[in-house]
């Protein structure tokens, strides 16, 4: 660019800075109240002794001369015999580790998933700070994930766009709306055995996933499962599923019957059991109500929600209502804390103990069958919302703006204690069979891992993970710049 | 006994001068990206966890380095609040500007530009949002923006130009004429009205 265009994008985008000077923020408000907070919580808090791992903590300051050549030796070292490897056992790239180096240059082997839940429990008491390596992976669609599951038998699939138009935009007359969810791009699915090779089967490159046709931030979106040895992807270009089988990397698609439903309609989030799918979408506007005005901060749509369930074997498809909408809970005049705002949607189902949880930014759900749905008004621990929903064997998990949060029966909530390492805990979750519940940090760098997901602790250091999935022995994980990693946990 | 009182004096008179030094700029960082009720929230979020870390904190520039370095995490982290981050747009309109107010049609003008601004902004990645603001708003080096994103100064020169360039396709994309013309005829639109 010329200089004098970097300029005018330079001052465009300075003149918008919204506190142009923090000197004169002294003595405001704002300031004072934040003293008033800090000496609140200061009182209350005791100090944390010294955290002594030998991992990096903190956000990541500028490396000491001696580091910048260790880690410039091992690079160097590590990119050797990760390409010697390669070339043996791919003829193509390998994912190459990235900093800190780990102790070995190879990736292992995936061990069987183990579904024994008391083996996992005892094998997570084991995790500390050693013996967790990472691999950086290098494949086309990373920095482009959305979603992730893993599949039953080990492995991952990754539902992935290059586009990046999911990025919501607000307006003031809600047409922005339409036309940001008309430039959401293609999508494609890759999947991998044991995340180190990664498939990307041609059927799947039209699959166009359908709840970017409403805006969402913050928490990942629901749009892809698994159920048996099939991947079930949201599509909006047959308003339904498409599920295809890895195997023989054949796809069929399921179309709901919409022809009902006379509002403007979308999907939210899909989950599985062992044998079906649900799909949870919604209707606004339903039952020949005006139009919503989008915009206002404070508008609210008139919403019904809706869910499919569907058997992938026979293709059976039950749909259901549920019996509240927000315009039922909050009423037309005005929006409640947590309610639906205009263009926006949140879903996020689980199968957790032989029910099905749904949650939908304020409103609770559950059901036995998928089909008969009953509303909990008042959950134990409500600032649980808008959720997304992680079951494991022993604790429904719930990642949720201020942290990670677990119930044992899938209506009341409860707040973990803050892990040992004196950071803020747990912020969004992984369980695999083979070792149990990993997690997120909320303010410090690296891994938390659990037993039962009530009580975690810091395990593990670089990188920095925004997001992740396990599968067997093996955690993908992303950082916030939609780097992907395999971490892979070798106890001694 | 009187070295451990010494050693919490030094630690209180640490904290204290951090907190008089840098609240300021990271209260700023917090209300430039999110509505004035989270940023008071995380601004003592911030401060908490620097009392509680306190020994683990470097020292010299490297501190506020730290801090901001804290302080992205927990705005990353707030963030994750959708019904928090869908507002957006609405919470930069609310964010009062200090100072004596700019007459009634200049505020006008400067919040349909701002908004459109603010609202190319939102449509860029999360990395390539962070790397101008921390740059043009927040006024950091590139060795700065570096430590706190944990790369490169080299790599946070070309995250800066990429993001320039990915902002100028949304922000032309959009149909906006550049910031100069649209000054240049505002004064002209002024002196006619002068005249």
């Amino acid at each position: 660019m010329k200089r004098d265009e970097v300029e005018r994008l330079e001052a465009a985008v300075r003149d918008a800075n919204p506190v142009p000077s923090a000197v004169d923020l002294i003595n405001s408000e704002e300031a004072a109240a934040v003293t008033l907070l800090v000496q609140q919580r200061r009182r209350t808090m005791t100090t944390t002794p010294t955290h002594t791992a030998s991992h990096p903590t903190g956000p990541p300051l500028r490396p000491r001369r001696s580091m910048v050549w260790a880690f410039a030796a091992g690079f160097v070292l590590v990119v050797l015999v990760v390409g010697a490897a390669a070339l043996v056992l791919r003829g193509r790239d390998l994912p190459v580790t990235d900093a800190p180096a780990p102790t070995v240059a190879t990736i292992p082997e995936q061990s069987t998933p183990s579904t024994d839940a008391a083996a996992a429990a005892g094998s997570t008491r084991g995790y500390g700070t050693e013996g967790w390596e990472w691999f950086k992976i290098i494949e086309p669609w990373v920095g482009s994930v959305v979603d992730f599951a893993s599949l039953p038998r080990g492995g991952f699939v990754v539902a992935a766009t290059d586009e990046w138009a999911w990025t919501p935009v607000e307006s003031s007359d809600g047409t922005e709306w339409q036309r940001v969810a008309g430039a959401v791009g293609e999508w494609s699915v890759f999947w991998s055995p044991d995340g180190i090779e990664w498939r990307d089967a041609d059927p799947q490159r039209e699959v166009t996933v359908l709840p970017l046709t409403r805006g969402f931030m913050g928490s990942r979106p629901q749009v892809v499962t698994t159920v048996g040895g099939q991947v079930v992807v949201l599509d909006r270009t047959v308003f339904g599923i498409r599920i295809g089988d890895l195997e023989t990397q054949t796809w069929d698609a399921i179309e709901f019957d919409t022809s009902d439903l006379v509002g403007e309609i979308g999907l939210l989030a899909v989950a599985s059991n062992e044998t079906e799918v649900l799909v949870v979408g919604y209707e606004d506007d339903y039952g020949g109500a005006a139009p919503a005005e989008c915009g206002e901060a404070q508008s609210v749509v008139a919403t019904r929600y809706v869910t499919w369930l569907v058997d992938p074997r026979s293709g059976e498809v039950q749909r259901s209502s549920l019996p509240v909408g927000h315009e039922d809970v909050n009423g037309p005049a005005g929006l409640v804390a947590g309610g639906r705002v205009c263009g926006e949607s949140y879903g996020s189902v689980a199968w957790f103990k032989d029910q099905w949880v749904l949650n939908l930014a304020d409103l609770w759900f559950v059901s036995a069958d998928g089909v008969s749905w009953t509303y909990n008004p008042t959950p134990a621990g409500s600032e649980a919302l808008p959720a997304t929903l992680l079951a494991g064997p022993d604790t429904l998990l719930a990642e949720v703006w201020n942290g990670l949060w677990y119930s044992e029966n899938g209506t009341d909530w409860v707040q973990p204690p803050e892990p040992d390492s004196g950071a803020r805990g747990p912020s969004e979750a992984a369980y695999s069979p083979s070792f149990g519940y990993v997690a997120t940090p909320w303010s410090q760098a690296g891994l938390y891992v659990s037993t039962d997901g009530r009580e975690w602790h810091h395990a593990c250091c670089w990188p920095d993970i925004q997001d992740l999935t396990a599968s067997g022995d093996r955690i993908l994980a992303l950082d916030e710049f939609g780097r992907a990693y395999l971490i892979v946990y070798k106890p001694s | 006994m009187f070295g451990s009182v010494g050693v919490v004096m030094d630690r209180d008179h640490r904290f204290r001068v951090l907190y008089l030094e840098q609240q300021p700029d990271v209260l700023a960082y917090f209300l430039r990206r999110l509505d004035r009720e989270d940023a008071v929230e995380s601004c003592a979020e911030v401060f908490v966890t620097l009392w509680r870390r306190l020994d683990q904190v470097p020292d010299g520039k490297d501190a506020r380095l730290w801090l901001f370095g804290v302080a992205r995490h927990v705005l990353r982290n707030r963030r994750r609040s959708s019904r928090r981050w869908r507002r957006l747009i609405g919470r930069y309109a609310s964010v009062g500007r200090p100072g004596p107010p700019p007459q009634p049609e200049a505020v006008v003008v400067r919040r349909a530009e701002d908004d459109a601004v603010l609202a190319a902004l939102l449509r860029l990645r999360s990395a390539d949002r962070e790397v101008l603001t921390l740059r043009l708003w927040e006024e950091a080096s590139f060795d700065d923006i570096a430590c706190v994103v944990g790369c490169s100064r080299h790599a946070a020169e070309q995250r800066y130009a990429r993001a320039l360039r990915r902002f100028r396709s949304v922000w032309d994309g959009a149909g906006h004429v550049s910031v100069k013309e649209t000054k240049r005829s505002r004064q002209g639109q002024e002196q006619i009205r002068e005249t």
